[in-house]
């Protein structure tokens, strides 16, 4: 591969602001594949008979978001090094990694909240869905009302400043790692001063 | 070592991490559902209680499996100073991280075929291994060259 990282006394030309692009256009794109996803195991979810399946729809659209929002980070840098600059080095990577993550979950927040003026039922829906999984499901009742209450609470209490606040920092952090990961796939190491 | 500011924000970082994934046996003020670690980590787990580990009477905020990728990467980023040498120029880094998610996938998709039933314990255990892989394929990254003298 044709790219290399960062000199030192390269680093004034690593536009910030070049940046953006990168992280907007695979931060949107990575949002709106997670609300997709979600909302396809959701309706699913809504529309299946309660098994009592571990593995309804919305316990596998939260691990399929979980991985696949996970690199986001790793493609923003990727677009970098191949729309922008080849360089890149590590710190940078980390930072276009963490921005990544705080834009797709901004904007998956606010396309969840758009949606909720189209079917302003959809949580109700799944709530009633999911407790009717859990019904059937073989387990003591304590555990049972303890996945209720706690699938209640996060599904119902809902602020959407309090989601975005609170909700940033970890897929940030996740996305912080696999970015430093794509800086160590799509940028060349760092040539040594001797 | 290079880059040890980076190395230190990144360990103050995941250290974090693994602290707010303990929930509100470790926090206090509150129960394990409605507290703000809980909430905090909603995002990235589906958090269910039969498949996480309790501190203190109290749900942890991630479920085992997570709460085993974030141990992981905080080990493995822990032993960066020392293993980093022994990754430059190495292809092992790689071959750990794909053999440790290949064992996540093999593990998840037998219980979801029902071939198997995994437990927390394993779940914890097959978490770590892709976290552990995820910190120690970078610690290259920040192993400092020898110096080579010129004639």
């Amino acid at each position: 591969m044709e790219v290399e990282e960062y000199n030192r006394d390269e680093d004034a030309s690593f536009s910030f602001a070049a940046a953006w692009p990168s992280i907007a256009v695979v931060g949107g794109i990575f949002s709106v594949i997670s609300f997709v996803i979600s909302l396809f195991f959701g309706y699913q979810q809504i529309n299946a008979e309660p098994t009592g399946s571990f593995f309804s729809p919305m316990i596998l659209s939260s691990a399929v978001i979980c991985l696949v929002t996970m690199f986001a980070g790793l493609i923003a840098v990727w677009h970098y090094t191949k729309e922008v600059s080849p360089k890149m080095k590590l710190g940078q990577g980390a930072l276009v990694g963490f921005l990544t993550g705080a834009f797709l979950l901004i904007v998956s927040t606010v396309l969840n909240e758009l949606w909720h003026l189209i079917d302003p039922e959809y949580t109700e829906k799944m709530m009633e869905a999911f407790i009717a999984n859990v019904e059937m499901m073989d387990l003591p009742s304590d555990v049972k009302e303890d996945m209720i209450d706690s699938t209640a609470q996060t599904m119902t209490n809902r602020s959407f400043l309090r989601d975005i606040f609170v909700g940033i920092p970890v897929p940030g952090l996740l996305n912080m790692a696999t970015a430093m990961i794509g800086v160590k796939l799509f940028a060349k190491k760092e040539e040594e001063s001797f | 070592m290079k880059h040890h500011w980076l190395w230190g924000g990144m360990l103050a970082a995941f250290l974090l991490l693994v602290l707010f994934s303990l929930g509100a046996g470790f926090w206090g003020g509150g129960n394990g559902a409605t507290h703000w670690t809980h909430r905090m980590m909603s995002p990235v787990c589906h958090q269910m209680p039969d498949r996480s580990f309790f501190l203190e009477g109290e749900q942890m905020a991630v479920n085992t499996r997570c709460f085993g990728v974030f141990t992981g990467i905080l080990a493995g980023w822990l032993l960066i100073p020392v293993a980093g040498r022994y990754t430059v120029e190495k292809r092992w880094p790689l071959t750990l991280l794909v053999v440790a998610v290949m064992v996540q996938i093999i593990d998840v998709s037998g219980n979801i075929f029902q071939i198997w039933e995994n437990t927390n314990l394993s779940r914890f255990i097959t978490g770590a291994l892709p976290g552990f892989a995820i910190s120690i394929m970078l610690a290259d990254r920040f192993v400092k060259k020898p110096k080579i003298k010129q004639e």
